[in-house]
């Protein structure tokens, strides 16, 4: 097993650099000279030089990208060129923010997605069962920002119950993960319905209910397990679009996030911010698909097996 | 799948067709949808003739903010202008970028995916591992930074979300080209003497199609929601074109007494999105009966 963890944690290894690569290229070949974003319209070229000098802009993109990745190794995530103070710090401050949401929303979705989809599947057909279905279909079809806004106008606007804008206490995040988990929510009840479905038509379920096990064994003893696999793929797809997604809703809300950041240091060509904060947020995706995977090595036999096997040989 | 593999085999194309169409149609479901989509197609190709363009971008300050009335039905916007009008001319935007950005991420996907599954070997590993360091970055932030690199506006999130979306397609390819690379009939074909083209266009792609064809749909939605969303944090289409996403992101600061700017272009786009999940689905299950127990 440590074998298969390992070999798995290299292989994020040329990804993160093959993101690196073309994060770096296209952040470089976007029109504009951050120099003179910088200083403003009015400087002289002499200026421009100065600081192009300073901050390496002068040195082929290759050596700025080979001077990047190795700053990064050291442990220097950058200086960030508009505030001037490492990135590292912004970093920390931002990130709570969006984690926050992420792990807030990935919970409420792992909870309610999974418990809704199972009732939708076992009691099929039923008018709860339609409910359900055309409820999620319709709200997976709703853009995220919008629904924040209609929430935003009705519990922040006209009810006044939370806040419209910020983060300045915990009541600022509930309307953002409510609509960062409700959509994403959706997609996992479609999923656990449509795979406990095909599960509970096989025939070990069929000769588990003939040899007399309660419908709550039946259920979460043998079909939910054997579901589980194309759930927890899912989910772990997912927190991909709820990274994605909390750009979104961050702009939506105001939140100081990651996203926030990654699109204002992106706008006025802040390289090295939206470089490492973009990185971050690919190589924590890259780690979450990586756990993702060595959980479906423990809860399923098969992998398991099929591993042992090959290092036996 | 081995349905539609005999069926072809005995060369009888057009009932598969149109078992699948017959059981398409008799999906509530995915009528209801169709109905809806038809709707909104109605606006795209006949927008110019409900009411001009210039409605659409025709600014009376005098009467900016008003809420519906009869002569405008979906009210006025912060500068005057008739939303009824900038919210059926969206559709065209909408629409076509939805079907635009589907054909070629498609198509792309296509072609590299059959190349891939196809080949195998060294060509299969190189593509493969690209499209992996695509998909790790999460498809909202591959966006943001290919569409600031290259310049704001509607080209450039049409070629970002192409970039985003191919390998998708390629990974669904090549896992369908995979699965029928060692059948028979594709031996037969090299048997007979046929090219690789031949029998990746003739013999391969016709049976892979079904899937492909059911993601596109539902595809299309997401493509038109990621597009609102990039327009209304600002990056893809620019105000004064009136695009669903970038109208309510102008129409937010005066959210409280003006409600009707963001819940009519949201509507529109929920009506889009639903009809092609809705009729996503009646594909789905018509071609593939089984998932419909």
């Amino acid at each position: 097993m440590t074998r298969y963890i390992i070999k798995r944690l290299l292989s994020i290894i040329p990804i993160v650099l093959g993101i690196s690569i073309i994060i770096f290229t296209l952040l470089s070949i976007s029109p504009g000279n951050p120099a003179t974003l910088m200083i403003g319209r009015e400087a002289t070229d002499e200026q421009v030089a100065v600081l192009e000098a300073q901050l390496g802009l002068d040195q082929p993109l290759l050596t700025q990208y080979v001077n990047y990745m190795t700053d990064l190794l050291r442990g220097d995530f950058g200086t960030s060129w508009q505030t001037r103070g490492p990135v590292i710090d912004e970093i920390a401050v931002r990130f709570p923010v969006t984690l926050k949401l992420s792990v807030f929303s990935t919970l409420i979705v792992i909870f309610f997605g999974v418990t809704v989809g199972i009732i939708s599947a076992v009691k099929q057909y039923t008018k709860l069962d339609y409910v359900v279905t055309t409820s999620s279909l319709v709200i997976a079809s709703m853009p995220d920002f919008w629904i924040g806004l209609m929430l935003m106008l009705l519990f922040a606007l006209k009810l006044r119950w939370v806040p419209p804008y910020g983060a300045s206490d915990w009541t600022g995040y509930i309307l953002p993960v409510i609509v960062l988990s409700l959509g994403i929510m959706a997609m996992v009840i479609r999923v656990t319905r449509g795979t406990m479905l095909e599960v509970i038509r096989q025939d070990y379920i069929r000769t588990a209910r003939a040899k007399g096990a309660d419908e709550k064994r039946v259920i979460f003893k043998h079909a939910l397990k054997n579901a589980l696999i194309p759930i927890i793929t899912v989910i772990g797809n997912d927190f991909g679009s709820i990274l994605a997604g909390a750009i979104v809703v961050e702009t939506v809300f105001s939140l100081p996030g990651m996203g926030t950041l990654i699109v204002n240091a992106v706008k006025i060509k802040n390289i090295p911010t939206a470089m490492t904060a973009t990185l971050f947020l690919a190589i924590l995706y890259s780690l979450v698909v990586l756990i993702l995977d060595i959980i479906y090595a423990y809860i399923d036999p098969r992998i398991k097996a099929e591993f042992s096997r090959r290092k036996a040989r | 799948m081995t349905e539609i593999n005999r069926e072809i085999k005995t060369g009888r194309k057009n009932s598969q067709f149109r078992a699948v169409a017959k059981r398409f149609f008799k999906n509530k479901a995915a009528i209801i949808g169709l109905i809806m989509f038809s709707f909104i197609l109605f606006f795209v190709i006949f927008a110019p003739l409900i009411t001009p363009y210039e409605m659409a971008i025709h600014q009376e300050l005098t009467n900016d903010l008003q809420p519906p009335s009869s002569q405008h039905w979906f009210g006025t916007d912060d500068l005057g202008r008739d939303m009824f009008a900038r919210v059926i001319h969206g559709a065209r935007y909408s629409v076509t970028i939805g079907i635009l950005v589907t054909l070629v991420a498609g198509t792309v996907g296509i072609i590299l995916g059959a190349i891939s599954g196809y080949y195998g070997g060294k060509i299969d590993f190189i593509i493969m591992r690209i499209c992996d360091i695509f998909m790790s970055i999460p498809y909202m932030l591959f966006c943001i930074t290919l569409i600031v690199s290259i310049g704001l506006g509607m080209k450039s999130m049409v070629i970002a979300m192409c970039t985003a979306l191919s390998p998708g397609y390629a990974r669904l390819v090549r896992a369908s080209v995979l699965s029928l690379k060692g059948v028979e009939y594709v031996e037969a074909s090299t048997a007979c003497g046929c090219s690789t083209g031949r029998i990746l266009l003739r013999h391969i792609i016709p049976n892979v199609i079904g899937p492909i064809i059911v993601k596109a749909t539902s595809g299309m939605a997401s493509v038109i929601l990621g597009a609102a969303s990039l327009s209304f944090i600002g990056l893809g289409i620019q105000q004064p074109t009136p695009e669903w996403g970038a109208m309510m992101a102008t129409a937010r600061d005066g959210m409280r007494t003006a409600p009707h700017l963001i819940i009519a272009p949201g509507i529109f786009i929920l009506i889009t999105t639903l009809s092609l999940n809705l009729m996503g689905d009646g594909l789905r299950d018509a071609l593939d009966p089984r998932l419909k127990n």
